[in-house]
């Protein structure tokens, strides 16, 4: 389990994001998403459960996900990084990252309105 | 009048006559107490005036080495990146965030709106740097598992968008060329 403030943190974003508070976006790196928040900035990153070397290499030193938090100046303040994809830790992490893409991707808006919109065309 | 009442009068008299010029002096002195005072005061406000220009100044000179500094960095950074350097992009990238720092952190040299969008950079720089340095991690572990016969065929699966650290990149320069220009009117005006 993820220990204490980070954990915290974690289940306040998670909250935060379910509750639409909180803003996700795109970084540089594939499956990461960033939010920006008053006193620093924090990132959610999980490797492609679809990554072909997963298949076909188990490495357990090579991390699969990883939580990153930044203070103001963009300098990491403290990274979570797990290895092994059957842990609580990373199951914590995906959840987190999950709920970010969703937010990013503005998927639960985009179903609903594709719902009304053939709605309309009945 | 005896001569003995005239000394009396006369000492008298010149004790009065003493006592005005006392007076005097005393009023001569205060003024020029006051004057010596208001003139000190003059200069010392001379003197911080003076201070803060010099200050302005010093800090808009080094604002506008940081400029060229930025261009030539942000030049070198774009190059690594485009031969997969990864490692000399990463420390670029560092001193290019360590650089805008220094510009965020001068004093009454940028109104907030421009301090704002300094900030949007810095984060988005540290993302990135930290994005590089995920990719130069995952290439180590995978090369040193190929060493160690692992199926390492395929090492170093690429997750980092270069061309989106471009863009990035590309935003940044932008932003500190038009901040530049200001910087120059500012110091001509």
């Amino acid at each position: 389990m993820i220990e204490s403030p980070y954990k915290e943190i974690i289940d306040g974003l998670v909250k935060s994001t379910k509750a639409k508070k909180i803003t996700w976006f795109k970084t540089s790196t594939q499956n990461e998403f960033k939010a920006n928040l008053p006193s620093g900035s924090v990132s959610v990153w999980v490797d492609q459960p679809e990554d072909i070397f997963a298949t076909r290499i188990t490495l357990a030193s090579i991390p699969k996900a990883d939580f990153v938090i930044y203070n103001q100046n963009g300098d990491e303040v403290h990274k979570v990084q797990v290895n092994n994809r059957g842990s609580v830790e990373y199951d914590e992490i995906y959840g987190l990252h999950g709920l970010a893409k969703q937010s990013y991707l503005r998927s639960d808006e985009t179903i609903s309105g594709l719902l009304n919109d053939l709605g309309q065309l009945e | 009048m005896s001569v003995i009442e005239w000394i009396f009068s006369s000492a008298g008299l010149l004790g009065s006559i003493a006592s005005l010029v006392g007076v005097v002096m005393a009023y001569r002195q205060s003024t020029a107490a006051k004057e010596a005072a208001e003139h000190t005061r003059t200069v010392a406000e001379e003197a911080r005036r003076a201070a803060d220009a010099t200050h302005a100044e010093v800090t808009r000179t080094l604002s506008a080495m940081n400029m060229a500094k930025f261009a030539s960095i942000i030049h070198e950074i774009r190059g690594y990146l485009g031969y997969e350097k990864l490692e000399l992009a990463n420390l670029r990238m560092r001193e290019l965030k360590d650089v805008l720092i220094e510009l965020h952190e001068i004093p009454g040299l940028m109104d907030e709106g421009i301090r704002d969008r300094l900030s949007v950079y810095q984060q988005t720089l540290g993302s990135d740097i930290i994005g590089v340095e995920r990719q130069i991690d995952r290439v180590r572990r995978y090369a040193s598992a190929k060493a160690n016969g692992s199926d390492g065929e395929m090492a170093g699966v690429p997750i980092l968008d270069v061309m989106m650290i471009i863009g990035h990149l590309e935003e940044l320069s932008e932003f500190l060329v038009e901040n530049e220009a200001k910087l120059k009117y500012a110091r001509n005006s």
